[in-house]
């Protein structure tokens, strides 16, 4: 019967096949259908950020859990365009990991945080798309050993995307506020002083401030000669931040007294603005 | 059944022997690894460490709905929330690094998070 003979052989073949891959599947690892499952159950929690406001530099976070431990956390951030997306420098700035460590343990919980640059011109809640990356060392059994791999000794890479929505509110309260108002200089002198500025809820781009019509024999220059004087950390006064501008107060053909000097302050919010402000300035 | 099938089922049954044995003596290596954390090698718990378990559950429930401006100001909101309850942020990281070997503090840290995050 050749017909039952091939099937005869063919059944063979097939129950020969099977056991072999009993036999070798612990050895090898298993077939990689299995070896390929995620059975970490890592997973976010966070389905949505705190708020953020047009033009607002933000750390936000979002947290994770997992039924297993898994180490090498990475995490990867994309936003819509306009929305910048940064990491801490601490790993290169190319991703960012879990607050406490490289290491989620099974059944606890920890956080990634990225900061993101939202643009005045995004005033709608956009998502983020969040992936993680990490190593797996149980066993495609599901079991962990303490040390070393699981039942199978093999280290697996594994990835888990979560989308999270970013909700975006109107910005509230002032745009920025002068923390410096009163000023003492020694009559005669010829230097620096510091004028603190704080931001509101958003960035305020290209923040200068100048002098304005100056009271008789008082003069003001600005760092590097420059026509305006810029915060110490940068062009831009970055939100619920405090930054410091220096003017030069010129006070040897002032006679003591108490005077109040215009201020002209400019920056970029949603447009370029400009906004008038003093600082009372006391000459001993 | 003829001769060569009589020989394919001596094979057959010699492999699932040799299988068998494969995976009892897998399983007994399993068995060996997996008992391991019943033997607590770990950092014990204690009261301490359940209090420091309560202030990380409470900040990992609220730290997403938290927008900082600063980097910084995780650690500024996780070393108020440790003083308060009278611990250091050194404490803190010994026990956080304690968790990946000690079963005693992730199953407080567990238990410590059953009831879930308060609403709101």
């Amino acid at each position: 019967m050749p017909l039952a003979r091939r099937s005869g052989r063919r059944r063979g073949a097939v129950l020969a096949a099977a056991v072999a891959a009993a036999l070798l599947g612990p050895l090898l690892g298993g077939s990689s259908a299995s070896a390929d499952v995620d059975k970490t159950g890592v997973r976010a929690l966070t389905t949505q950020t705190a708020a953020v406001v047009p033009g607002q530099t933000a750390w936000l976070s979002v947290v994770w859990t997992a039924d297993q431990t898994v180490t090498n956390w990475s995490t990867t951030v994309t936003a819509p365009p306009g929305v910048t997306v940064s990491y801490p420098t601490t790993r290169g700035g190319s991703d960012t990991s879990l607050y406490g460590s490289e290491t989620l343990v099974g059944s606890t919980r920890d956080f990634t945080a990225v900061k993101l640059q939202v643009p005045y011109a995004q005033r709608t809640s956009f998502p983020l798309t969040v992936v993680s990356t990490y190593t797996s060392t149980c066993g495609d059994n599901g079991q962990c050993k303490e040390v070393g791999g699981g039942n199978d000794d093999k280290a697996r890479d594994f990835s888990t995307t979560a989308t999270v929505t970013v909700p975006v509110v109107p910005a509230a309260g002032p745009e920025f506020t002068q923390g410096t108002t009163t000023l003492t200089v020694p009559a005669g002198s010829d230097a620096f002083a510091q004028l603190a500025f704080s931001a509101g809820q958003a960035d305020l781009a290209d923040f200068t401030v100048r002098a304005g019509r100056l009271p008789a024999g008082l003069a003001v220059a600005y760092p590097g000669d420059a026509t305006v004087s810029r915060p110490a950390e940068g062009a831009a006064l970055i939100g619920r931040t405090t930054d410091q501008v220096a003017l030069r107060f010129d006070t040897t053909g002032t006679a003591p007294g108490t005077y109040t000097v215009p201020l002209v302050i400019t920056y970029t919010a949603a447009t370029p603005r400009t906004a008038p402000g003093t600082v009372t300035l006391v000459v001993q | 059944m003829s001769c060569s099938d009589r020989r394919l089922a001596r094979a057959v049954v010699t492999l699932a022997a040799l299988a068998v044995l494969g995976s009892t003596a897998a399983c007994g290596a399993d068995a060996t690894a997996e008992a391991a954390p019943a033997t607590s090698s770990g950092t014990p718990a204690d009261a301490d460490t359940g209090r420091i378990a309560e202030v990380e559950f409470a900040r990992q429930c609220t730290v997403a709905s938290v927008n900082y401006a600063d980097e910084s100001q995780f650690t500024t909101d996780l070393d108020a929330r440790l003083a308060a309850a009278g611990f250091t942020h050194q404490q803190w990281k010994q026990w956080h690094d304690a968790l990946v070997d000690s079963p005693e503090l992730v199953a407080q840290f567990a238990q410590i998070g059953e009831a879930g995050c308060p609403a709101g």
